[in-house]
Parts: structure tokens; sequence; C-alpha cells
């Protein structure tokens, strides 16, 4: 509890019982700050932050609240206390603490319904920052990627690795022997000056030595030859298993997860990330390790050789590393820009591209162009500033690179001159040198190169451990002969927090029952079919499926009993024949063609050259609006629903294929619970009873008749409906 | 997901979408109960109203429109210039705004680093310091022109640049690494 925490609570009335104390993150001046909320069994107050302030700011007695509720407003919300007659702002919250005050909010409400004392538990949040480092959380309940470190990401692509061992063992034994080998060939320079030219030793040493030259150079070729096809082998199928583990975790995402995802992102995930991944493997494998096996084989070698110019060549070598570093990272700096720039400059290009029937129409092809124009000039500016970089550091750090070569010929060449030191001897030890630069430049990018390859590493695991699908509860019930009764009762839902969508709705379905779902765009109706998919889960109250809340049924069998016909028909790319059976590919011709038939789709998939063999092109790209839908119907009527969702299903269509999309959905619905929203109310003349939503709640229920008895929102909508189709047949 | 519709909406809620008040017949106040009240003279009265930006962003001190929060905050009316209310009324669009919107301007960027993909920023703004943390950034923000930016946070709260270029040159390179 903090000090001021402890100072309120002194304020208080000493007979006040405390039974919250809780802070927001804005203050009364609209300021990021603290200010605090108490409540006590007497009445509701707010205090500042300030010290000196021993008296609340605001103060709303219980006993006169009537409802508290958190309003949303644009970027933040507001605790408001409704009061008899008047209304009460009590206190500013960021979006950060909107679930915490929504509680309150509940409790409060709850309490004065049953005029008792408020009861809080604010506990079952989610932790909000890392109990180990105590850093914010980037996702509420999720992992710190601070404290999740390169250790466990290492150890999960290990669990990738392992089944492979065999493999693994060679190619260390591959890189082992590449680095000895590749030692060998200076040591060999050695011998030929020192003992050959120099010692006498004659064509016959000559031969030999060259001989072992060969070996060794033939040795090596096969050797890396092995270690790189192992390597390549062992990244590829690693980086196949890690993609495949992530299209698995994608296709049972949660719709939530999808639509916060933007699913570009997820590709690229799919593809560019694990592609990066498998540059660890690969890059690990074939070039980190064994370069820094040779750079600790080349050090002992030049020490070996003559220990005083070792020392010399290690001088520039920090200035390598630090000037190295130093311009990787400019440069790989000015690449992000430059590939942040080519991505904006194809992303415009591939809008007004995909759009040009709109651009052509406006004559905005000038306006395009040179909005093009633009972002080339950008990209062009990014690029050869990074390559200008490129020509002068490369150069640059190679001068350095140099001097160590110039220490060694110099001091080298006097201890030749003074007998200290073999000719053959600084010969070999040049060429090591020239050996040891390389490496030393590879791990300075290395560090940086890795780090982006962890971040691409974390980014799928983040995926592969994301939320699956809706929670399924592992008692889940199967559904054996499901009868098809659904209920709403006091469902609340929002797909973001700052917008309730549904706020209390509650329906009572019969098995078989056909309800038409009538309201203004927006007021949840689309929402309500997607809850009963169970595409997400309801925030507060329940739906039943014959009783039993659809968070207890199994969800592979609630998918299989339901069915949609949605508002826009997606169809895959493929033949009509496969879209048909997408929920049902074992279905036989003849089931196809019965489904086809009552779709009145049939007929029109005759007329194609290729049948039900027809390629419908890239989302059904190839077919009109009414034969997708129609191919939809014979979707859903194939599936065999015991419930079915029918989305609008004749928004875009002409009077003669709506009749025929009509008498389709006539023969779908019979013997099905069918919820069907439509705007032409005439579209639900089949349903049983109509629903009129307002407002994300029950505003009518009742059949057609009923409802225009009650001369409600339903008669005005069909009133102003028939004038509508009036105006439509003095116009048309 | 929204629904779409083909369909104007209907009689009852008919909203006059284009409407301009006439600004001298305009009294907006706020009534005993703490509600903002419209009266539009020898007109109509409305008891609860919600007043909002057109243009929050791009032209954020003109085009205030007027909701009827009492039903479903249908649109009484359009005010092309709030300066022309009278003294009073316009203080009190002022105040309906200043508490109806909270989009902090982020004047400084003190500390902004990146781990897995997480953005953890500490920056000053025009509503006082704040530290928050966003993911998935560059896909997420919204460039507005003009050099300003919309920096969204994993909490659904949104931070506005109102012209990156124009910042210190440290809080610039900061943001650079995210723009």
């Amino acid at each position: 509890m903090t000090d001021r925490e402890s100072q309120i609570r002194r304020s208080l009335r000493p007979a006040e019982r405390v039974l919250l104390l809780t802070e927001t993150d804005i203050d009364r001046s609209g300021m990021f700050g603290r200010r605090w909320l108490a409540v006590t069994n007497e009445r509701l107050t707010t205090f500042s932050a300030d010290e000196a302030e021993t008296h609340p700011e605001l103060e709303v007695p219980l006993d006169e609240i009537k409802k508290v509720a958190v309003a949303h407003r644009v970027g933040h919300a507001v605790l408001e206390a409704e009061t008899k007659g008047r209304r009460v702002e009590l206190l500013r919250l960021s979006n950060s603490l909107t679930e915490r005050f929504g509680k309150v909010a509940k409790a409060l409400t709850d309490a004065r319904k049953d005029d008792k004392e408020p009861e809080f538990d604010l506990t079952e949040e989610e932790a909000r920052t890392c109990p180990n480092c105590g850093r914010l959380l980037p996702e509420k309940g999720g992992v710190c990627p601070a404290c999740l470190k390169k250790r466990e990401v290492l150890a999960r692509l290990w669990r990738y690795m392992r089944p492979h061992w065999p493999r693994l063992v060679l190619v260390s034994v591959c890189i082992l022997m590449g680095v000895a080998l590749e030692l060998a060939p200076p040591y060999f320079t050695k011998i030929l000056i020192d003992n050959v030219f120099e010692g006498g030793g004659g064509a016959a040493l000559l031969l030999v030595v060259v001989l072992c030259l060969v070996v060794v150079r033939l040795t090596s070729t096969v050797v890396n030859v092995i270690r790189g096809r192992l390597s390549a082998w062992l990244g590829s199928r690693v980086v196949h298993d890690v993609r495949f583990d992530l299209y698995q975790a994608i296709q049972r995402l949660s719709l939530r997860r999808h639509d916060k995802t933007q699913s570009g992102g997820l590709l690229s995930r799919l593809t560019g990330d694990t592609t990066m991944l498998g540059f660890i493997f690969i890059d690990v494998g074939a070039w980190f390790i064994p370069n820094m096996l040779l750079l600790v084989g080349i050090c002992a070698a030049l020490f070996v050789l003559n220990a005083r110019l070792a020392l010399l060549v290690l001088v520039p070598v920090p200035a390598v590393i630090l000037l190295t570093l130093w311009f990787y990272r400019r440069l790989s700096r000015m690449y992000h820009r430059w590939y942040q720039r080519r991505a904006k400059m194809s992303a415009l290009a591939m809008d007004s591209i995909s759009g040009i029937r709109v651009v052509k129409a406006f004559s905005q092809e000038p306006a395009q162009i040179r909005q093009f124009a633009e972002r080339s000039t950008e990209v062009y500016e990014a690029t050869a500033a990074a390559e200008c970089m490129w020509a002068t550091g490369g150069p640059l750090i190679a001068l350095v690179t140099a001097t160590g070569g110039f220490l060694v010929w110099y001091f080298g060449g006097l201890a030749v001159l003074r007998d200290e030191m073999t000719l053959g001897a600084l010969m070999a030890f040049i060429s090591y040198l020239f050996m040891f630069y390389g490496p030393i430049h590879m791990l300075t990018g290395f560090s940086d190169f890795m780090n982006r390859s962890f971040a691409a590493a974390q980014r799928l695991f983040e995926i592969t451990d994301a939320e699956q699908e809706v929670y399924e509860d592992p008692h889940a019930q199967p559904l054996h002969d499901p009868q098809g009764a659904v209920e709403f009762d006091d469902v609340h839902f929002g797909y973001v927090k700052d917008r309730e969508v549904l706020k209390g709705m509650d329906l009572k379905v019969h098995p078989g029952e056909m309800i038409g779902l009538v309201g203004r765009s927006g007021v949840g109706k689309t929402t309500m079919t997607n809850l009963i998919c169970r595409f997400y889960d309801v925030t507060e109250g329940a739906i039943r499926f014959d009783g039993v809340d659809l968070r207890k049924v199994r969800l592979r069998d609630l998918r299989r009993h339901i069915g949609i016909v949605p508002q826009e028909s997606f169809l895959f790319d493929g033949s009509i024949a496969e879209n048909i059976r997408f929920g049902k590919p074992d279905a036989d011709r003849e089931e196809m063609i019965r489904a086809a038939t009552a779709a009145n789709a049939h007929g029109f998939i005759m007329r194609q050259p290729d049948g039900y063999d027809t390629r419908v092109g890239e989302r059904g790209a190839r077919l009109s609006a009414g034969e997708k839908q129609r191919i939809a119907i014979a979707r859903a009527i194939l599936h065999d629903p015991k419930i079915l969702v029918l989305d609008e299903a004749t928004s875009s269509v002409d009077t003669e294929t709506e009749e025929l999309i009509q008498t389709a959905l006539a023969r779908l619905v019979r013997g099905r619970t069918t919820f069907a929203i439509a705007h032409r109310l005439s579209t639900l003349r089949y349903a049983d009873r109509l629903l009129v939503v307002e407002d994300g709640k029950q505003a009518e229920l009742g059949t057609h008749q009923e409802l225009m008895a009650k001369k409600g929102t339903y008669q005005k909508l069909v009133e102003m409906q028939s004038k509508l189709s009036a105006i439509k047949a003095v116009d048309g | 997901m929204t629904e779409s519709s083909n369909l104007a909406p209907p009689s009852t809620l008919k909203e006059p979408y284009h409407e301009s008040l006439e600004p001298d017949a305009l009294r907006l106040f706020r009534d005993e109960s703490g509600r903002l009240r419209l009266t539009i003279q020898g007109d109509r009265s409305y008891l609860d109203v919600k007043v909002v930006r057109a243009f929050p962003f791009s032209d954020p001190g003109r085009h205030v429109g007027l909701l009827d929060a009492g039903a479903g905050d249908r649109v009484i009316g359009l005010v092309p210039d709030p300066k022309q209310l009278d003294r009073s009324s316009q203080e009190h669009v002022g105040e309906a705004l200043e508490g109806h919107y909270f989009i902090p301007t982020i004047t400084a960027i003190v500390s902004l680093t990146e781990e897995f993909g997480a953005v953890y920023c500490d920056v000053q703004t025009d509503r006082g310091p704040r530290h928050f943390v966003a993911r998935g950034v560059r896909d997420a923000m919204e460039e507005l022109g003009d050099g300003e930016l919309l920096i969204p946070d994993v909490d659904g709260n949104r931070y506005r640049v109102a012209d990156w270029r124009r910042l210190d040159p440290r809080s610039r390179r900061l943001l650079e690494r995210i723009v």
C-alpha cells in the first residue's frame, strides 16, 4: 500500500469500512496522473494525488446510486454514476484500465440492484507486468520477452533438431575436420620454403609436400561438400517442421486473434520468418561454428609460430571490431529504412493497380503516378545512401585491417633478417594472418544478424503459443443427435473493449424454428450468428445449445451441426464440385448433385462447359454473385446442419435470381433451426418468428402479424420498406 | 466485423445527415442533472447531447457534430464553426470535446527499446509522462500524412505525434527505429 493510500484511509470517517481503494491513471484535469476511487460502506469518493488534500474531490452516498457504468469515449473511458436525476462523472481512465473499472462498475450496480453491500473481486485480472522483472507485458498474461531468453528459444529450436542427431554428429565431425584441414596448407608452405628451398630438401621432398597439399585440398573439398549438403538438408528440414507447426497453429488460431493480426502479417511469418529461422540453422551450423573454431585455430597457430609477432597482429583487432560494429549498425539501419520504403512503395503500387478501374474511372492516373514517383524517389534515396555507405565503409575497414599486415611485414621481416625467424615461418604467419580477419568480420556482423533471427523465432513461437481457437473445456460434451434448440441468456459481447455490441440479449429458439433477425446495421445481428458458431466467446451470460452451454460442447461437434450461408459467399480456388464438397469431402457425386439441385444451382452448373469440374477462380471470381451464393447454399445443404445461419443471402442479386435463391433457401431451412438476417423484410417471409434487435438487445419478438399489430419498430420498418418499393416501382 | 446495409435507416430514425445548424439559434448548457442540453430556439430541445468532432485529426476545431445521446446517438446536426456560438455555449462545447477525446500528443521520446517485436516507450506527452508497450507497431501505426502519426499501444490507447519530423533530434532518432 502506498503512503497516499494509507493517508486516504485515515482521512475517511472512523466508522467507515473501506471496501475498495483503487487507482486510475488520469487525474481530474485530464492529465496522466494518479487518482483514487475509494468505496466504503457509506459512500463513493475520489481522492487526488495531492498529499495535502484530506478531503475527497467528489463524494456520492452509496444509497443514492442507481447504476455505475464505464462509458467508453474516444481514447479513454469514464466511470459514471447515475443517481436520482443526476449523472456524476466519477473519474477518467485510460483504455488500460477499462477491464478493472468495468468490474468495479458491475459490482457496484449489482450490489445496488440487490440493495446490499458491494463485493469487489478484481483478482481475475491477468498479469499486466512480468512477475520476474516487473516490466509491462506486451500482452496481458503473456510471456515477458525480456525474461524469455535466447536460451529458451534455443532449447525450443533444439527440440526440432534432436530427431536428426546422427546427421548433426556427422556435421560436427565434418566441421572439425574442415577447420583442421584449412589450417594445414600454410604449415606446408613453411616446410616448402624452409626445408625445400632453403634447407635443400630436394625435388623428392618437394613432391611429397605438394602431394600432401593435394591430399589436404581434396579431403577438405570432400568434407566441405558433405558438411554443406548435410547442413542445407538439416536447415531446410527443420524449417519445414517449424513451418508446418506454424501453419497448424494459424488454422487453429482464434478468430479474435485473426482479427487482431493482419493476414499479411501472418503470411510474412509463415514465409519470411521461417526463412530467417532457416538461416540460424544453416548459418550457425555452416558458418558461425566453423569460423569460431577457425579463429581459435589460427590464433593458436600464430602464437606457436611467433608469440611476439602474434601480439602485434592483435593490435588493430579492437579497432577493426569497433569499426565493423559501428559500420554494420549504421548499415543495417539504412538497409532497414530501404526495406521499409520499398515495402511502402509496393503497397502503393499494389493498391493502385488492383484498383485500376476506379483510378481510370475518376481519371486519377496523374495523381497515382505522382504518388508513385514520390515513393520511388524515397526508395532510390535510401538505396543510394545505403550503397554509398557500403562503398565507403568496406574499403575503410579493409585499410584498418591491413595495418596488421604492415606491422607483421616490417617486424617479421626484421626478425627474418636477424635470423630470429625463418622465412617459411614468416610466410606461414602472413597466410594465417589473412585467414584471421575473415572470421572477425563475420563475427561482428553476426551478433546483429543472430538477434534478428532470434526475434524471428520468437515471433513464430508467439503464434504457435497463442490462444488456440476459443478455449475448449476438457470435459466438453459430445453432441449426439442434437435437437437444435438455441437460447441466448443475457448475452454481452464486444469485439473490442471500447464497444459492446450485444448488451444483454435474451432469446429462446425452438428446434426447427426459423428466426428472422431484423434491425439497423451494426446492432448486432451478424454478431449473434458469430456467437452461435462460437467464433467468439460471450463476455457475459451464456448461449445454450439444447440446454448445454456452448462452451461445454465439443467444438468439432458444434461446428459439424452448424451451416452458414454467408453474406459474401467465399469460394476457394478449385472446382465447383470441390467447393460444394468443402464441408463433407467424402460426399459422392449423386449426393452432390442432389444438393446442387435443391440449391437451384444444378441448372447453371450444367450449362458451364466444364460442368461440376468448372474452376471457379480465386475467390470464385469467375462466377456471378448469384451463382456463388447458390453454390454456398448447396455447400450448406450437403453439410446437413441442425442449425443454419443465413446472412443476407440475397443482398446483391436480381429479382429472378433472388427467387431462385429464395426457393432454394426454403428447401434448405426445412427442419433446421435457422437464423436469417435480411434487410429486405420480404425475404423473411418464411420465418416463424422475427426478432427486432435494437442497441444490442431484444426490442420486439413475435410473428409478422403479432409485430404488425404491436405497431412498434417492426411495423414502421415494414411501412417504410413498402414505401421504398413503391418508389422503386414508379422509378423502375 | 460490421454489418453492412443497403437500406437507409428507418423513417422513425431519420437523420438530417448534412443539416448545418444555425449557430444563432443554438443554446448549449448543463442542466441540474449534469447532462448537456441543447435548445434550438423556436424549434426543439434535446436533453442529453453528445458533442463530437467530424475531423478529430485534420480539423479538430471546426465541424462539430451534435448527437442525441438519448436516442442512440442520432445525428442532430453539424456546427461548422463553434466560434460562432454564443460564449457560454462555446465553453460547453469546448468542455464536452475535451472530455470526449483523450489522445495524448507525444512531445518527446525519453526512451524507446525494441525487444522481440514489442516496443517499450517512455514518452512525454501534452498530458504528462507515460510508459507504454506497443506490439506489431509498424503494421498498427497509422500515418495521417504530413508527418502526423498515431501509435496504438497494447491496451488500445493511442498516442499522437503531431509531426515526427519536427521532434527534437534525439526523439526523432528514437522514433525512426519504428517509423
